[in-house]
């Protein structure tokens, strides 16, 4: 049972950091890869919120850091890729140049040091085969909660369905009255604010430097490659299925060496199946000459 | 592919006449083995060292322009072939004492063997573009990973050292090669050589097949090209080079460490490229030996300067000089940047127009 | 069946829910010179995209020279003479109209270790021979058609698919491109789809009507244009053919 419990822990985390990245890359052709960064964000704004107000400010890091990612986030794609809407490939690197820069600001910043980041509450819960922490129930709990409330906002609500129409013909879509560029933004700021999220929840239970994000940005590019382009349910998918190997594994030989057999096996998966488990019918695709 | 091989290299390689074009390029070529020549007699050993490691830098930037400048691939990861040849490099002629050549022989077929691998398995099953480079970066973040935890090859956090020097076997005489003036002339024939025959390649008429497909790939199959094993030719061709650089790094410094798999230097090569100007060949080179000497300078004063200096000449460089640093498309860019900024964006990319499929 | 070049059985090939292209027959042998017309969404292009490759057929067989291609890439299918001028253009921009041509010659060239076509005779043969220097995107979209098929004849077709290739030319060109397409037939067969019918006309060959995936008439193109069940298919329940 724990195992299983430690499989969802980590598979509802990568779930929310590639929930954004998945949407925004079907819908803008971008890839972010500032988005793990972001992580990084939301885990400093905790630190930063509970060595203002102690412990228990945890709940209002829990609504500001989204908040917090989805302004800088707006700031990123109001001042940066707004000026390389037309050359999809140098947002790639325009967007790297930023995460280099976030990552040694924070640094400056901050410091190298780890952040104090505490825990709102402790104990363990007993389960079948032993106790788990209390905590970790409840950050799965919130993941998937949210995540679940993603796919119903793609599913069913209007608004969710415009989103599709985006992912699927941009030009199109506009021309039906949809306005592309403000679904576009609020996207990305949705996107933003969901790491943000997985960064405030993640915190307690990793070291918080400026690296954190890049132990999740090659993971959530893999989810979403496996998982298909623009489709949610195909990132949910692929976390299910890279997050649990990875686990499994990191349980029989050293984390790198799983890391390394996830990413070979990924890239097998991908070599039979290019448009992913459960493909989305993205513009992305025909960019990518995999469509 | 073709039947009789001689003749079908003929048609591939073969080389338009020399025009008008040609002039500046071999003009700086000569200018460029005059230099290599003449520097050492005029510089201490300490320069001489010093620009020997940017040299090696400019060839890493060579192997990077072929496969993203020319070719259109672009990744993010590309150091992971120059650790593949450095730790191949290293671990033979340390772990297994055999001479540079074998080493370097190993350095290669590392690169080689990994490339072709990953290259097989992604370019053929048409994975291009931003996840063929996202995939990279994964690749050289596990690289160091292993680097780091393989400890009884890779040595760990500390690395191989006391690599030994350059030297190569004639009969039964050997040329040590690892003092600095014997090292630059090694590695200076290398680039230079290097160099030539990339100018050379990307002059014939494989050089335009190899535009046809980074430009319009889908095209380029309707001729008859299988284009995912050509590109697949340049990227293992461009991560052998890679790992040339790598075992001539390792051999000049005496030591390799797992950072030689840093995505910061990853980052580097990008710029090297970006700013010298994709496909330019000459550019990139000069590009790379004048950032490696900058970096070198801004590392001794501080630290945590360069990785920012870096991002943001990066940022820069891709939001204003997307083809490379060139005066009135510096002046272009800044205007086009005024006009985004205080103006609504466009609605899509209705810019390009899409051709027929 | 000896002599035929191209042999397609039960092709078919669904999008989603709609069938594009139904149980078609086709048979080409080598110098034949055939037509297909029809309505738009006919399912004509997608034809033309399963016979050069660009698709895979859901169901069917398709042999070229006896060798089964079936769902073998484009590229292979080019190497062994189906080559496609595509709809509209889709040329080698940033490239010279001669090195479009090179390029289009070599790779066919090198794979079947023969030699390449003059891309002098072919400029001057598609009447591009003062613009060999100009780059690709800096033509007009006329002469942009030209290139296209100078590219097509570079590559040493056995059978040329034309993708509406009267279109956007006037009408002298269009009739320089029938008397190229009677010249071509000495060397490969040639399958037009297009939808001017007055250019299908002065071609003077078989044609095919499509409609809705399927092959519905087959025969010269006065026959065609007698049957009063096509002309209902084109232009309406009710409506007259007005003669060319």
């Amino acid at each position: 049972m724990t195992t299983i419990l430690n499989i969802l822990g980590y598979v509802s985390i990568l779930m929310l950091v590639a929930l954004g990245l998945a949407v925004v890359f079907g819908m803008m052709d971008i890839v972010n890869l500032a988005h793990a960064e972001w992580v990084t964000i939301g885990a400093y704004a905790l630190a930063v919120a509970q060595a203002v107000g102690g412990k228990e400010a945890f709940w209002l890091a829990l609504l500001v850091a989204p908040a917090v990612g989805a302004a800088l986030g707006w700031c990123l794609e109001r001042f940066i890729i707004r000026l390389l809407y037309d050359r999809p490939l140098d947002t790639l690197l325009a967007t790297y140049a930023v995460s280099l820069i976030l990552q040694k600001a924070l640094e400056l910043v901050f410091g190298t040091q780890p952040m104090l980041v505490y825990a709102p509450f402790s104990g363990a819960v007993p389960v079948p085969g032993g106790s788990y922490p209390a905590y970790r129930i409840f950050v799965i709990a919130v993941a998937l909660t949210v995540t679940a409330g993603c796919w119903l906002l793609f599913a069913r609500t209007r608004f969710g369905t415009q989103l599709r129409a985006v992912i699927q013909h941009p030009a199109m879509a506009e021309a039906t009255g949809i306005d592309t560029r403000r679904l576009n933004r609020i996207a990305f700021c949705g996107g933003a604010a969901l790491a943000s999220l997985a960064g405030v929840l993640v915190a307690p239970m990793v070291s918080v430097e400026s690296h954190l994000g890049v132990s999740y940005l090659a993971k959530a590019f893999f989810v979403i490659v496996l998982g298909g382009i623009g489709s949610i349910a195909g990132s949910i998918l692929g976390s299910a299925v890279i997050g649990t190997a990875e686990t499994l594994l990191s349980y029989r030989v050293d984390p790198s060496l799983a890391s390394a057999v996830v990413l070979v096996l990924s890239i097998v998966v991908i070599r039979f199946r290019p448009q992913g488990l459960i493909p989305g019918f993205s513009a992305a695709h025909q960019l990518l000459g995999k469509g | 592919m073709c039947g009789k091989h001689a003749g079908c290299l003929r048609l591939w390689f073969s080389q338009p006449g020399l025009g008008p074009r040609d002039v500046s390029p071999l003009l700086m070529w000569s200018v460029a083995v005059a230099a290599a020549a003449l520097v050492p007699f005029f510089a201490g050993p300490w320069l001489l060292s010093t620009v020997r490691d940017a040299l090696v830098m400019g060839i890493l930037a060579l192997s990077y322009d072929l496969l993203w400048g020319r070719a259109g691939v672009p990744t993010l990861g590309h150091t992971t072939f120059l650790g593949l040849g450095a730790y191949g490099f290293a671990i033979t002629t340390v772990q297994f004492g055999q001479a540079s050549v074998t080493g370097l022989a190993a350095g290669v077929f590392c690169a080689v063997a990994v490339a072709a691998v990953i290259g097989y398995f992604l370019l053929f099953a048409g994975v291009r573009l931003h996840f063929f480079a996202i995939i990279s970066l994964a690749v050289l973040i596990v690289a160091q990973q292993l680097a780091v935890s393989w400890q009884s090859i890779t040595g760990g956090d500390t690395g191989i050292l006391g690599i030994p020097g350059l030297s190569f076997g004639v009969g039964s005489h050997t040329f040590d090669m690892s003092s600095p003036r014997a090292s630059w002339y090694t590695v200076a024939a290398v680039l230079l050589a290097a160099t030539g025959l990339i100018w050379l390649v990307c002059r014939s008429r494989y050089g335009n097949v190899l535009d046809a497909i980074a430009t319009n790939e889908w095209r380029a199959k309707a001729c008859g090209y299988h284009t995912s094993f050509h590109l697949l030719l340049v990227f293992v061709a461009s991560a052998a080079l890679a790992a040339i650089a790598g075992a001539l790094m390792a051999a000049c410094s005496g030591v390799v460490a797992p950072d030689v798999f840093s995505p910061l230097l990853a980052t580097e090569v990008i710029l090297w490229v970006a700013i010298g100007g994709r496909g330019r060949i000459g550019g990139p080179v000069v590009a790379a030996v004048v950032l490696t000497l900058l970096r070198q300078t801004v590392s001794s004063y501080s630290t945590d300067g360069w990785p920012l200096i870096l991002g943001g000449l990066f940022l820069a460089c891709v939001l204003f000089m997307p083809n490379g640093l060139r005066l009135h498309e510096l002046v272009e860019a800044a205007r086009r940047t005024a006009r985004a900024v205080w103006s609504r964006p466009p609605v899509h990319r209705a810019g390009h127009a899409r051709e027929e499929r | 069946m000896d002599g035929q070049f191209l042999q397609g059985t039960n092709l078919s090939r669904a999008f989603g829910g709609i069938n594009a292209v139904a149980g078609v027959d086709i048979n080409i042998a080598p110098r034949d010179l055939l037509c297909v017309i029809g309505p738009n969404g006919a399912g004509k292009s997608t034809l033309v995209g399963l016979l050069s490759g660009a698709i895979a057929p859901g169901s069917g067989e398709l042999y070229l020279d006896g060798e089964r291609m079936t769902g073998r890439p484009m590229h292979a299918f080019c190497r062994r003479g189906v080559v496609r001028k595509f709809q509209g253009t889709n040329t080698f921009l940033t490239m010279t109209v001669r090195d479009n041509l090179v390029v289009a010659g070599l790779g066919v060239a090198a794979y079947r270790s023969t030699p390449m076509p003059d891309p002098d005779a072919v400029l001057a043969e598609v009447g591009l021979a003062g613009q060999a220097g100009e780059i690709a995107s800096h033509l007009p979209h006329g002469e942009r058609q030209w290139l296209e098929i100078g590219m097509a004849i570079m590559c040493q077709p056995a059978l040329l698919l034309l993708d509406e290739p009267a279109a956007g030319l006037s009408t002298k060109d269009a009739q320089r491109l029938v008397r190229l397409i009677h010249r071509l037939r000495e060397r490969c067969a040639v399958l037009a789809i297009e939808h001017d019918l007055g250019f299908v006309q002065s071609l003077e060959c078989e044609t095919w009507v499509m409609h809705r995936g399927e092959v519905v008439r087959r025969g010269s193109y006065a026959e065609i244009a007698d049957d009063e069940e096509i002309r209902r298919i084109y232009l309406g329940r009710g409506a007259t053919h007005a003669a060319h």
